[in-house]
């Protein structure tokens, strides 16, 4: 269970706009092992999508620069070519769950031709057992095999989920990025994939990595959490040292305007908005809306400090009474 | 679950071509547009099947195959309109065995004067040619000689109507009959058909011709056919060379209607590829085929069609040819390529991309049906486009003239003034065809364009 299939070092990108740079993804440093799930949650435009695109190798047409590494299998798969990327990295060991899953299928399609297609492109296996295997993921996932004949359109949102997933999980991938993965969906049918997501990850000890904005969907999941600010990830934790005792006072603010169930308490916002990621501000990134910010929170970046075992923070109230 | 996994039967027969038809047929449009396609499939599939091709051009194409048909004459439920009854061709066939002299009778029951009346000679002979006294005996039982006729050839044709000094004799002698200056002229055929009055009045009744051959030797013989020419053909007339005007016409809705479903349905989707490959890949690619669909664009479409085919002598089918190459650049490739760049970004697109489907697949696969839909009614709407092109190259004589088509038969109705000697109906049924293969066309294009734009539904 301890073995890492997934190591990030010092991740960068940037895209090239007529504005300038931006930096979408800034030194993000994390390594995901086999069968644990790491969650990262930020506000919108904080570069999670990026991260998770990047992961894949899926950048955009304006892509400026794109350095450290990505890790998977002992290879670092920025330096492969795009070719080997594609035939022995991509849907092979890593695949993803795209937003907004609702429009994610080709409408003229039928699903299990869509479901099973990574298996024809990738392995070149003939269409009938690629959809016989199809069939079998289908129903893995919980969509009937008289559904697998039809169209997107006649699926409802929670099926056409469904389907999404059984696409990404067919070529039994040890990794799969879930981008948002129940946005649109009402609450119930939210329920019901993240259920079906936690039976899939204790039955075939799949690693996930689960972006998303919503904070309080990530604890049923998670097992490390991630927060991500302006491109940076500023905190990972283990997620009960996480909501216990969150070090950031980003996260700390995060967790304040995210109502609970237990208790009766007064929603807080943060004030302000995230910064543009073209023109960041200098030293710590958050410091413009940081309440507790310190005047050498203005002038010099914060490094990371660990606060305890595996949780790190990047803030200097995260320092507390033990080093660097 | 269990809700989810109830199947809807009624929302998929919608989406199959039974469903479609439906579809199509609830509009009124759409069953007139279906009726008038329908008469131009039973045309093309009866003319393929009765009348094949080799034969039909064999037929366009020579000049002896018409002898016997009136030039010039006008289809025969056109007749009906005229309020007379318009003579027919009448055929008496007559052979030698059957006795020397030959008579034979036959009635004429019409109100208006035949075009033209020849013989057709067949003789066998040694030695000296049979000489053939004609006599020709009216209802009435004035009894005449037309001509003392020495045949020239085995086959000999005797042009009466043509004969210039009968005709003044006749005329002469006719003069003298009626006694009273006349205000029509005399021809061969109305002279042997009219009443001796000063009004031009068709004589009805039966006639009679008789032939008195004189053979030089006993094994000699002599047959042949007596041709009266009518003012009435088949069902859409001859022209000025005889030929009757339907072979080109049947044979022209197949060649007509192929040409513009091709060149239609290739120019639209090779339109639809090229624009995909702009749209998708971009960059160099699309800024390439952007600049040659721009210099495409200014060419003068016409123009050149006409230039080259002055150069070079295009068939139906070469002309397909060129019409596609000179239009694959065209407008409908912006349009196209519009739609393109907003498909592109599309998620499921996005997610085939990074699960590793190449990029054609994505454009065959993903991008092309995307965009299809609303090409289609625009593809349907252009035949006629294509089919009036034919047309317009045929009338302006730049075509194969050997091809029997609708622009053909317009062009050579123009070349012989159709319209100012008053042949209407050789303009006017193969504009009608033309007419209603726009209206079919543009009609079912319409109503696609209703169903497959749900958004035009809401007008």
């Amino acid at each position: 269970m301890d073995e890492v299939v997934l190591k990030v070092k010092d991740l960068n990108i940037s895209y090239r706009t007529k504005k300038g740079e931006v930096k979408a993804v800034n030194g993000v440093n994390f390594e995901v092992k086999r069968g644990e799930t790491l969650a990262i949650v930020g506000e919108s435009g904080c570069g999670k999508s990026s991260l998770g695109r990047g992961l894949i190798r899926l950048f955009p047409r304006n892509i400026k620069s794109v350095d450290g590494e990505i890790i998977i299998n002992d290879k670092n798969i920025l330096a492969l070519t795009e070719d080997t990327f594609r035939k022995e990295i991509l849907w092979r060991e890593i695949s993803m769950v795209f937003q907004g899953a609702m429009n994610s299928l080709n409408p003229v399609l039928k699903v299990i031709y869509q479901v099973a297609e990574p298996l024809m492109v990738h392995y070149g296996i003939d269409r009938e057992s690629a959809f016989k295997r199809g069939k079998e993921i289908l129903s893995l996932v919980g969509i009937s095999e008289a559904f697998a004949e039809r169209y997107p359109f006649e699926l409802s949102g929670g099926m056409k989920q469904r389907a999404v997933i059984a696409m990404a999980l067919i070529t039994n991938p040890k990794i799969i990025i879930l981008d948002e993965p129940t946005s649109a969906l009402d609450i119930i049918t939210q329920e019901n994939i993240i259920n079906l997501l936690k039976a899939l990850k204790s039955e075939l000890g799949l690693s996930f990595i689960f972006i998303t904005h919503d904070i309080a969907l990530t604890s049923e999941l998670a097992d490390i959490m991630a927060v991500m600010y302006a491109g940076e990830i500023v905190e990972i934790s283990p997620v009960e040292e996480f909501y216990n005792n969150p070090s950031h006072i980003y996260t700390k603010l995060l967790l304040e305007s995210v109502p609970t169930l237990k208790e009766d308490k007064d929603l807080k916002s943060i004030p302000g908005s995230p910064p543009s990621l073209i023109n960041l501000p200098k030293g710590c990134r958050f410091h413009p809306r940081c309440p507790f910010a310190m005047d050498i929170c203005k002038t010099k970046e914060p490094p990371i400090f660990r606060v305890s075992g595996n949780h790190f923070a990047k803030c200097y109230l995260a320092r507390g009474d033990k080093d660097e | 679950m269990e809700e989810d996994n109830k199947i809807n039967n009624e929302v998929v027969s919608e989406y199959t071509l039974r469903g479609i038809l439906k579809e199509v047929l609830s509009y009124k449009a759409g069953v007139a547009s279906l009726i008038i396609l329908l008469f131009f499939l039973g045309i093309t599939i009866y003319t393929v099947v009765a009348f094949p091709y080799s034969e039909a051009i064999r037929e366009w194409n020579s000049s002896s195959a018409h002898l016997k048909k009136p030039r010039n004459a006008v289809p025969v439920w056109w007749g009906l309109f005229s309020g007379k009854n318009l003579p027919r061709n009448i055929d008496v066939t007559f052979n030698s065995n059957e006795g020397n002299p030959i008579h034979k009778e036959f009635s004429f029951t019409y109100d208006d004067f035949p075009t033209e009346i020849n013989i057709f000679f067949k003789a066998k002979y040694s030695g000296d040619p049979p000489i053939v006294k004609i006599y020709w005996e009216k209802p009435d039982g004035e009894r005449m000689l037309l001509e003392e006729h020495t045949i020239r050839s085995e086959e000999d044709t005797l042009y009466l109507s043509n004969n210039f000094s009968l005709e003044n004799r006749l005329s002469t002698d006719i003069a003298s009959k009626i006694g009273k200056p006349i205000d029509f002229s005399i021809t061969v055929p109305r002279a042997l058909f009219m009443k001796y009055s000063d009004k031009l009045e068709v004589l009805k009744g039966d006639y009679k011709i008789t032939l008195d051959t004189k053979f030089a030797n006993k094994n000699d013989s002599l047959s042949g056919e007596l041709v009266i020419y009518g003012k009435l053909y088949g069902i859409a007339g001859t022209d000025h060379l005889r030929r009757p005007i339907q072979i080109a016409l049947l044979w022209g809705t197949p060649l007509d209607l192929s040409f513009g479903l091709g060149a239609s349905l290739s120019i639209t989707f090779l339109e639809l590829i090229i624009a995909s490959i702009s749209g998708w890949f971009g960059g160099i690619t699309d800024s390439i085929i952007q600049r040659l669909t721009e210099i495409y664009m200014v060419l003068p479409f016409l123009p050149i069609m006409i230039m080259i085919s002055l150069f070079y002598k295009l068939s139906i089918w070469s002309l397909l040819f060129v019409v596609i190459i000179l239009s694959i650049f065209g407008s409908g490739i912006k349009t196209t390529r519009a739609m393109v760049l907003q498909v592109k970004n599309l998620p499921y697109i996005e997610a085939a991309q990074a699960y590793g489907a190449s990029n054609w697949r994505i454009i065959f696969l993903y991008i092309i049906p995307k965009i299809l839909p609303p090409v289609i009614p625009n593809l349907v709407a252009s035949v006629p486009v294509y089919v009036f092109l034919e047309a317009i190259l045929a009338l302006f004589g730049v075509l194969d003239p050997t091809q029997p088509t609708w622009g053909r038969v317009l062009e050579d109705a123009f070349q012989n003034g159709a319209l100012y000697k008053g042949y209407v109906y050789w303009v006017i049924i193969p504009s009608a065809l033309l007419i209603l293969t726009a209206i079919s066309f543009s009609l079912l294009g319409f109503v696609l364009d209703r169903i497959v734009n749900p958004k035009l539904k809401e007008l």
